[in-house]
């Protein structure tokens, strides 16, 4: 019952702010058809195919790869491509099309994007000391799309209107589609753009924590890889290049803390390997290309 | 020119391992004589302890704190810095980045003085960039391919089960189970 008057309440916020939209940008929505199809809210809030997640992450990075490009270094990419894909193969769901990249830009951040789309900036990779730190918080983000994170988040915010692009999404893939070449509603970036901004649930980072740190143990590598990234983040001032990053995750203190009570001494007997060398060389033979 | 950015890579590289890194500990800790539970336990460290970073491994932190000999400590018992105002930047690799990005050795990681922010405000006002989401499908690679780097680092697998949130949550404010917590 709670859930029903919540749903509701968002249907009608949501057709409030539709209207508004069209009120100042002349997006020619239909309100009445909106509210009709509230009826068939249980029916919609069914789940969204694979191949419609990967579609909305793809148009996702392509919004995420608008505010900064790759860093130009194939050597790079390809390195961060296969710790990636190795840690991938690690999880529930090794076969989704995983891609990883290197943004460029020194704001500190990583980001994923449904269906299998990882980024890490230059700026937090460039403060990192091995490989198994940059695992560990490229499992972090794997374990935002194996649990579906900004998908829940999109359908909560976006309610019908998220619900019917991505069907509209689907019909272009009949046709032969998929994201590439063609265009994405306005309403359907416009929501990304807000899970972006906003970020996702506090619950979800801890739980993404947790997985984690699992994934990057269950590689090969030292488990406390992410635990020192977030000690490294909780050392830094609070300047432009964490502005995004601290304004959308749990302070890494709290983080710190959640995963130390959760951890505890479980993971001592595992004798991870960090993997300095190699990380150090790639990294200063890719920047000095 | 190249010999000249080695030199200052190398002194770089030098000069930043012989920075000492200070870190203080954030609750009552134990310090050990090895990076183990049961090892024996040289002194407990009260609160707000200064010590002096030396190594980490795994789980543990090798520490050298200004009243006690050197010893081990949990790490995530630490906060960098000295408890007070955050200092800038960290110790990682980004300052050899800097020195190869900021030289005329013709490095193409960046053009500009600064990469660019992602911020509330760039991400909201940016455009979709199909043709680099292309270049990122690029550089996917194979199974078999990612393999062969866990294989080359000697990584191997382990089994181990994902962890539960639990009632050891410290802002649900239940103690954790294992006395490691409280100390």
């Amino acid at each position: 019952m709670k859930r029903t008057y919540w749903q509701l309440t968002t249907l009608l916020v949501g057709a409030l702010l539709t209207s508004q939209a069209s009120a100042f940008g002349g997006l020619n929505l239909d309100l009445n058809k909106l509210i009709s199809a509230g009826k068939n809210l249980n029916e919609a809030s069914k789940d969204i195919s694979e191949p419609e997640e990967i579609s909305i992450g793809e148009g996702m990075a392509s919004v995420l790869l608008g505010t900064a490009p790759l860093v130009k270094s194939d050597t790079l990419q390809t390195y961060v491509n296969q710790v990636g894909r190795y840690l991938s193969l690690q999880t529930e769901r090794p076969d989704l099309p995983w891609h990883f990249g290197v943004l460029d830009s020194d704001s500190v951040n990583a980001f994923a994007t449904p269906g299998g789309h990882i980024f890490i900036t230059s700026g937090l990779l460039r403060k990192m000391h091995s490989e198994a730190e940059l695992a560990g918080v490229l499992s972090h983000e794997i374990a935002h799309v194996l649990r579906k994170h900004h998908l829940v988040a999109m359908k909560k915010a976006g309610g019908m209107g998220f619900l019917t692009d991505v069907a509209s999404i689907a019909v272009d893939q009949k046709g032969g589609g998929g994201y590439a070449g063609k265009e994405l509603s306005k309403n359907l970036i416009s929501g990304m753009k807000e899970i972006l901004v906003r970020g996702l649930d506090k619950d979800d980072e801890y739980e993404a924590d947790r997985m984690g740190v699992v994934i990057a143990t269950r590689a090969g590598y030292d488990s406390y890889g992410l635990p020192a990234v977030l000690q490294m983040l909780d050392g830094l001032s609070n300047t432009s290049d964490v502005s995004l990053l601290f304004s959308t995750h749990p302070a890494p203190e709290s983080r710190m803390d959640t995963l130390s009570g959760v951890m505890q001494s479980k993971f001592d007997h595992y004798q991870g390997q960090s993997v300095n060398d190699r990380f150090r060389r790639l990294m200063t033979n890719s920047a000095k290309k | 020119m190249k010999l000249l950015v080695a030199w200052v890579l190398l002194g770089l590289s030098i000069s930043l391992s012989a920075t000492a890194e200070t870190a203080v500990t954030n609750k009552e800790t134990e310090l050990k004589q090895e990076p183990f539970s049961d090892a024996a336990t040289l002194v407990t460290l009260p609160a707000q302890s200064s010590v002096e970073i030396l190594k980490r491994q795994g789980g543990w932190t090798q520490v050298k704190p200004a009243t006690a000999a050197t010893g081990w400590v949990r790490m995530l018992n630490l906060r960098l810095g000295t408890g007070a105002p955050a200092k800038q930047g960290g110790s990682g690799i980004g300052a050899l980045f800097n020195v190869a990005r900021s030289g005329s050795s013709g490095n193409t990681v960046t053009t500009g003085v600064r990469g660019l922010d992602i911020t509330k405000d760039t991400l909201q006002n940016a455009s979709p960039n199909p043709n680099e989401l292309k270049r990122m499908h690029g550089y996917s690679v194979s199974k078999a391919e990612a393999l062969k780097l866990a294989s080359s680092a000697k990584l191997s697998k382990q089994s181990v089960e994902y962890i539960e949130a639990g009632s050891s949550r410290s802002s649900s404010g239940a103690k954790p189970a294992s006395s490691w917590g409280d100390n």
